[in-house]
């Protein structure tokens, strides 16, 4: 088993909510994060998946070190970065870069391709070339696919996937060992989302890097992740290998969120089951008791004779647990594989 | 899917919605750009025609020329008819085509918060479309505005009509759009792109929403959309647009199971799979299409696809490029090599799956 880089413990991140113009006080609190775990391993790559208002986008603040955490540790390479003083912080940030969702808004369009890349080695000059910084940006572009000559071109004079790999490149620049990839690919087409997912495999076998590669789309992350957690409000409700998420998710929320993913393929309508949740995601300043995904659970209400929620569901809350590295958080996980054919058993199809 | 095995052959069933070589040119500053080139396609009632396509394909260019909401200029109708049982719409005066279409044919956007008015609440702008334009009392509408939010299952809709649209959650605001688009009883509901902005649990209830209102009341629907997952799933028939042309036209079983464009073909390759396919190997490389979509200002000669596409033979670098034709019963491609093509073995398709012991509702 590969030794963990990064590791996060408990990390818990809430935003206050205030009220009032003049004397401001506080009313409640926006539960963003709520006692996350997660390790991340060397040359590997972790999936984070969640719909909007999970906090996956947080979490992922909160490893480039531009939010702090409420409570909890975030260690790299087992030193504890959330109580490193500036210098120590800056280091990290050299070490943990991120690539951001929209190629068209991450990059400033008043600076050539050179000078975005370029930027980086001063920002962090320790990591900066003895030689040409052109001769170092020229080689960065060439390893992300980009031809080495385009160097003074401008943002807008490339397309959204080559935009995409300007923004790898500048995250390579600095000689990361870790690498937030924060939706990377959900802008993009189709044709080219492969050419990147391809890419950023390609980087990881040849630089040793780890991702932690957050996306809503559950196809995507199955093609680049080895490990996936799953959230939900804030918390992580099922993490495992990508055999054993996709293959035998036990945590209902999962097995919703697979069946819902509109699959490619016409000769599976009307065979797959559906699982279409009720309502929306309840609102993270005030969770649900108990699991926080008890309001729209599917599974819960089978437990009982009456249909009724299980009292545990509503009373207590589920900590992550299972055999092996295969863990939810559930009070009566749902047990046996998905489908031959699908990856849930209960795949969504409109019927006619 | 439609009873009609030739995929809608038009002496079998009667179109509501006929686009017929339709042209729509672009001023920019780059020069004349043809978003959309000779792109024909046509819908029934009850019945659901996909638009497919990647970012500037034209898919969405052709639907706003139907409802009459193209910026003229810097966007030209150069030729072609959208005909609504017959009556050429781009023929009759902009005011008179925009009536037309509100009376028959509705349009649901990717945006829902940017095609509601933030200051007027919901149930205000319900009941002035309807009050507009059937003559109804105020009284009537505001009855009215709530039955079609009930008809959207928006929980509550005595109440939430009295809300504004910021109130409302995306997947709620999206059925308020649908609601909006309901309100005149169209023929015919255009939908572009309507759960892009949606989280995929979402997106579900809207996608299962809209084909039920569409049983229910035999509507022609009209899903453009670059999600083929979302394709397969509802269709009938799709067109597949590249570079401003439509290049494979089929029932979408066919399209998806035995491609006749060798675009199509390479795009259900390179689609990220949430299911292994037999024998996949997990950690091979994706498929992918190599280089990316051309400039509409410098399309090459010939095929406009013959850069990428693994196929191409010199005559495909020849202009003029590929003609839409009929490939197979009910199937035209806009290629050479479509009978090629079509002799390649099937797309893999997952196993069926097995009989579960699981089941959601």
């Amino acid at each position: 088993m590969a030794d963990v880089l990064l590791e996060v413990r408990d990390v818990v991140k809430h935003y206050p909510v205030r009220r009032g113009v003049v004397v401001q006080r506080t009313v409640g609190s926006v539960q963003a994060v709520d006692g996350v775990s997660l390790a991340l391993r060397r040359g590997r790559t972790l999936g984070l998946v969640g719909e909007s208002g999970s906090g996956k986008s947080t979490l992922a603040r909160l490893l480039v070190g531009v939010e702090k955490p409420t409570a909890g540790q975030i260690l790299l390479e087992g030193t504890d970065v959330t109580r490193m003083d500036r210098t120590a912080r800056r280091a990290l940030r050299q070490k943990v870069q991120m690539i951001f969702q929209d190629p068209y808004t991450s990059l400033n369009p008043r600076m050539s391709v050179g000078e975005i890349v370029g930027e980086a080695f001063e920002l962090h000059p320790a990591s900066a070339p003895a030689g040409s910084r052109q001769a170092a940006v020229q080689e960065l572009l060439e390893l992300v696919g980009l031809d080495p000559d385009h160097v003074h071109r401008y943002p807008h004079q490339f397309s959204g996937g080559q935009r995409q790999r300007i923004g790898i490149a500048r995250a390579l620049a600095v000689r990361p060992s870790v690498l937030v990839c924060d939706e990377p690919v959900s802008a993009l087409d189709v044709s080219v989302q492969g050419q990147v997912i391809n890419l950023l495999r390609r980087l990881q076998r040849e630089l040793g890097l780890s991702y932690l590669f957050i996306a809503h789309d559950l196809a995507v992350v199955r093609h680049i992740a080895h490990e996936v957690s799953v959230m939900y409000l804030g918390r992580v409700v099922e993490t495992g290998p990508r055999a054993g998420v996709y293959g035998s998710p036990r945590h209902p929320y999962t097995r919703a969120l697979m069946s819902a993913v509109p699959l490619p393929d016409p000769t599976l309508r009307g065979r797959r089951d559906e699982i279409v949740l009720e309502g929306d995601v309840p609102s993270p300043s005030s969770p649900p008791s108990g699991c926080r995904f008890h309001t729209r659970c599917w599974w819960a209400g089978r437990q009982t004779a009456d249909g009724s929620v299980p009292a545990p569901c509503r009373g207590e809350d589920p900590r992550l647990t299972g055999d092996g590295d295969h863990l939810s958080a559930c009070h009566f996980p749902v047990a046996g594989p998905t489908g031959a054919g699908g990856a849930a058993d209960g795949l969504r199809t409109v019927a006619r | 899917m439609t009873d009609d095995p030739t995929g809608g052959d038009r002496s079998s069933t009667e179109p509501l919605l006929e686009v017929e070589d339709l042209v729509v040119e672009f001023a920019t500053s780059d020069g004349v750009v043809r978003a959309v080139d000779g792109l024909s396609w046509s819908v029934s009632a009850g019945e659901t025609l996909a638009v497919v396509g990647e970012s500037g394909s034209g898919k969405s260019v052709s639907s706003l020329a139907v409802m009459g909401l193209l910026q003229t200029p810097p966007a030209r109708i150069v030729r072609g008819s959208v005909r609504f049982r017959g009556t050429d719409l781009l023929s009759l005066p902009r005011a008179e085509h925009r009536r037309y279409c509100g009376d028959h044919v509705a349009m649901v956007f990717q945006d829902a918060l940017a095609a509601l008015n933030p200051v007027y609440t919901v149930g205000f702008q319900l009941t002035e479309a309807l009050v507009a334009r059937t003559g109804t009392s105020r009284r009537e509408a505001r009855r009215r505005a709530v039955e079609l939010l009930d008809l959207v299952r928006v929980p509550n809709a005595a109440q939430r009509v009295r809300d504004y649209p910021h109130q409302f959650s995306g997947g709620m605001r999206q059925r308020v759009m649908i609601a909006m688009a309901l309100a005149l009883d169209p023929q015919v509901l255009i939908a572009d792109e309507p759960t892009t902005a949606l989280d995929v649990t979402v997106q579900a209830q809207i996608m299962t929403l809209l084909a039920e209102i569409q049983a229910e009341r035999q509507m022609a629907l009209v899903l453009i959309t670059h999600d083929l997952g979302v394709v397969a799933s509802v269709a009938d028939r799709v067109t597949v647009m590249y570079a401003g042309r439509a290049v494979e036209q089929a029932p979408v079983l066919d399209a998806f199971t035995r491609p006749a464009h060798p675009y199509t073909a390479a795009l259900l390759r390179s689609v990220p799979r949430l299911e292994a396919l037999p024998g996949e190997d997990e950690d091979a490389e994706l498929a992918v299409i190599p280089g990316r979509p051309p400039e509409l200002v410098a399309l090459p000669p010939g095929c406009s696809f013959h850069p990428r596409c693994q196929r191409s033979v010199a005559g495909c670098r020849v202009d003029p490029g590929p003609a839409l034709r009929l490939v197979a019963p009910g199937r035209r491609a806009a290629c050479h090599l479509a009978e090629e093509q079509l002799a390649d073995p099937p797309v893999p398709v997952a196993a069926p799956a097995p009989a579960e012991e699981v089941r959601g509702g």
